[in-house]
């Protein structure tokens, strides 16, 4: 009885978008209220799944999900181990170091994008003072997704740091002394103690790393507006819901699309973790 | 008493006239417009885009609200946003907002899916005075024949160049594609400058780039009858050439350079030409260390050597949601014929606003010392060259500049060739006319 207000909120916030969304998949249709809306069953889904664009921006998001958790994971992770040492100034460090991790993530797309210009942004200016000649970043091939990871791991390092940093507090002391006496070297007890005590949270922040990047729109939408090969799913998705004309119903179907792979992708790390 | 402390005093003087005027005009409006549109304190909800008009009302909203005699409740939002949330408004029973801002592309989509109210039978007998707005800026704000806007920030796409320079090195006003790419090759490089800015980012950016030259080509871009996509006409090929060309010339950044980021590098002194909405010129105009300011000559858009001269020309209107309560559909045509009226406009001009929205505004003496490009564009608009058929006002227009605006793109980064894009272009823009 106590529960089900808070049953009912949660119904109608996460499950009515939900099944309205899918509504709208199976619909041809528009934002404003007298564009035509008519059915049109699966052929949205059809459409996408033979959209090569579609692809291609499953693709990119791939990249950039693979290259942001990644480098994230392992950097944070790193930077929780010094952390947790017992060198001077740690404190301090370990609170400076978080500020990313506050400010909006569409101001940070900002700076980073200005910080990108190539005729008056830092990066070049910098890289012109090491003799390197200044680059496109935000439109070559080669260089707008590596910019994009780059200001994605900027800003949220520092959380997978904090999350690691507290799982390395809760770690026991005993199980390092029984490594000593045991004889392990430094790199060994981290190998076969630290790393696996640390396995689910690591599982966990991997996880939760893992739906938030691919959920990211911003960067694209602020930093590159998708060229040199950016155009990550969720970037579709907006263009389809707010740009395109009457393509609301195929923005939802992508949306739901994303859910799917973002589920598939999801359950195996769950299920190891145990949610 | 040396350069600089002249140069001071008289900068000093002139922003001390300026103060002056805005106040006077302040003072003068104030006794003239004695029952502002919201006589009584009512209060009245606006949907902004964040220009230059909007711009000055958020800065100076205590003397606005002053005028009105009422409240003001504004909210100014970016370019992508003006047009969704205009949009998602139009699905509440009621609206949200009293006035909103369209851009003229956008009449097309507006008018057939039923998002403003017609206006067209509310104009005879008001205080809106429609011989005072260019021709080709009024039939902006309409959609087959029906009034569904009121010009507030109308402004041509033109080219301005250093007239200092061009003059040192005895280079002529460009006229022609062939003339821009000529200068631009003269000037870049030289005094640390590019030859040229211009429109060239990714997406809506360049797509606009793209309609205009259909214009300076004397192309419709969907055909005189607005249905069917002419990317593959034989005379747009030299179209693509230019782009390729100017890139040549660009600075760093080109590819994402857009909007007013050309405006402030050639403000800067970092190229010799930029394109530029007519009413940005106040970004250097205004700017006492721009090396601009006082040096820039204003000519209309070039075109392709065989095409009339036209400019294009765009900007904002003022309008009514259709699902607006009935009991305040007066209230906000009261307060549109307000904010539209000559003194109104003068008032915004006078503030900061150099858009060219009427004939009073581009005729008065005193704007013209703040604005040195409203005689051209009053002489542009004259010769009937101020014209919007290369921006047509279809439904699909926002879907046809992000396409032209990503396919091009491939073009000047060089990933595909310039047969390819007006291909691909084609048959996307054949594909999204079909819908």
């Amino acid at each position: 009885m106590f529960v089900t207000p808070a049953i009912v909120v949660l119904a109608v916030v996460n499950l009515f978008p939900f099944f309205y969304a899918v509504w709208m998949s199976l619909h041809r249709m528009g934002l404003a209220v007298r564009a035509p809306v008519r059915w049109v069953g699966f052929h949205n889904y059809v459409q996408a799944a033979t959209d090569s664009e579609v692809w291609s921006s499953v693709a990119a998001s791939a990249i950039f999900v693979g290259g942001a958790v990644m480098t994230e994971t392992v950097l944070g992770t790193a930077i929780a181990l010094v952390f947790n040492s017992k060198l001077r100034g740690m404190p301090l460090f370990r609170q400076v170091s978080v500020l990313p991790v506050m400010i909006m993530p569409i101001v940070s797309a900002l700076v980073w994008f200005y910080m990108f210009n190539p005729r008056f942004g830092i990066v070049n200016w910098l890289l012109g003072e090491l003799g390197v000649p200044p680059h496109e970043w935000l439109t070559n091939d080669w260089l707008a997704m590596p910019a994009i990871i780059l200001a994605d791991v900027w800003q949220w390092t520092p959380f997978v740091m904090l999350v690691m940093f507290a799982a390395l507090q809760t770690l026991p002391e005993y199980v390092y002394e029984a490594a000593k006496i045991d004889g392990l070297s430094r790199f060994q007890a981290f190998k076969w103690v630290t790393l696996p005590l640390l396995r689910p949270t690591l599982l966990i922040i991997i996880l939760i790393r893992l739906v938030d990047s691919f959920k990211m729109m911003e960067l694209p939408f602020i930093m590159t507006k998708g060229a040199g090969n950016t155009e990550v799913l969720p970037y579709l998705v907006y263009l389809n819901a707010f740009v395109f004309r009457n393509t609301i119903g195929y923005a939802a179907t992508l949306a739901i699309f994303m859910i799917v792979l973002i589920t598939v992708i999801a359950r195996p790390i769950a299920r190891r973790i145990g949610v | 008493m040396t350069d600089g402390f002249r140069g001071k005093v008289r900068r000093t003087a002139a922003l001390a006239f300026a103060s002056v005027l805005g106040w006077a005009a302040l003072g003068g409006l104030t006794s003239a417009l004695a029952d502002g549109p919201l006589s009584g304190g009512q209060n009245i909800r606006l949907l902004f885009v964040g220009d230059p008009f909007a711009q000055i009302m958020q800065k100076e909203l205590p003397a606005f609200e002053k005028l009105a005699d009422g409240k003001i409740q504004l909210d100014v939002v970016g370019y992508a946003e003006t047009h969704n949330k205009t949009l998602l408004n139009s699905q509440q029973s009621v609206s949200a907002y009293d006035v909103v801002s369209i851009d003229a592309v956008w009449m097309g989509e507006y008018a057939s899916d039923g998002v403003l109210t017609d206006l067209t039978s509310m104009i005879p007998g008001s205080e809106v005075n429609v011989a005072d707005f260019v021709p080709s800026v009024w039939k902006m704000g309409q959609s087959d024949g029906r009034q569904y806007g009121i010009p507030i920030q109308p402004h041509p796409e033109i080219l301005v160049y250093r007239k200092d320079l061009f003059g040192r090195d005895g280079i002529a006003a460009p006229k022609t594609w062939d003339d821009v790419i000529k200068a631009a090759a003269h000037f870049n490089g030289k005094d640390g400058m590019a030859g040229i800015c211009w429109n060239a980012a990714r997406g809506a950016a360049l797509g606009q780039t793209v309609f205009h030259l259909f214009g300076d080509a004397g192309i419709h871009p969907l055909g005189t009858d607005n249905k069917t996509p002419q990317v593959n006409d034989p005379r747009f090929k030299d179209a693509t050439k230019y782009l390729m060309e100017l890139m040549k010339y660009s600075p760093p950044g080109i590819l994402n350079m857009a909007w007013d980021e050309r405006v402030r590098t050639y403000a800067q002194g970092g190229c010799a030409m930029t394109y530029i909405w007519a009413g940005r010129a106040a970004i250097f105009e205004g700017d006492p260390k721009s090396p601009a300011r006082g040096n820039t000559g204003y000519v209309g858009a070039p075109t392709d050597g065989d095409a009339k001269p036209v400019s294009p020309i765009g900007g904002w209107f003022l309008g009514i949601p259709s699902n607006e309560a009935k009991d305040r559909v007066k209230l906000a045509w009261n307060f549109i014929q307000w904010m539209t009226s000559a003194d109104m406009l003068k008032f915004s001009a006078a503030h900061g606003n150099g858009t060219m929205p009427s004939y009073s505004v581009m005729r008065d003496p005193e704007l013209i010392k703040m604005y040195p490009a409203y005689p051209i564009i009053d002489k542009l608009g004259a010769d009937g060259d101020l014209q919007g058929w290369m921006r047509p006002p279809v439904p699909q227009f926002e879907e046809l500049s992000e396409l032209f605006g990503t396919v091009f793109h491939d073009m000047i980064s060089g990933k595909i060739a310039p047969d390819e894009a007006i291909a691909k272009a084609q048959a996307g823009a054949v594909k999204d006319m079909a819908q």
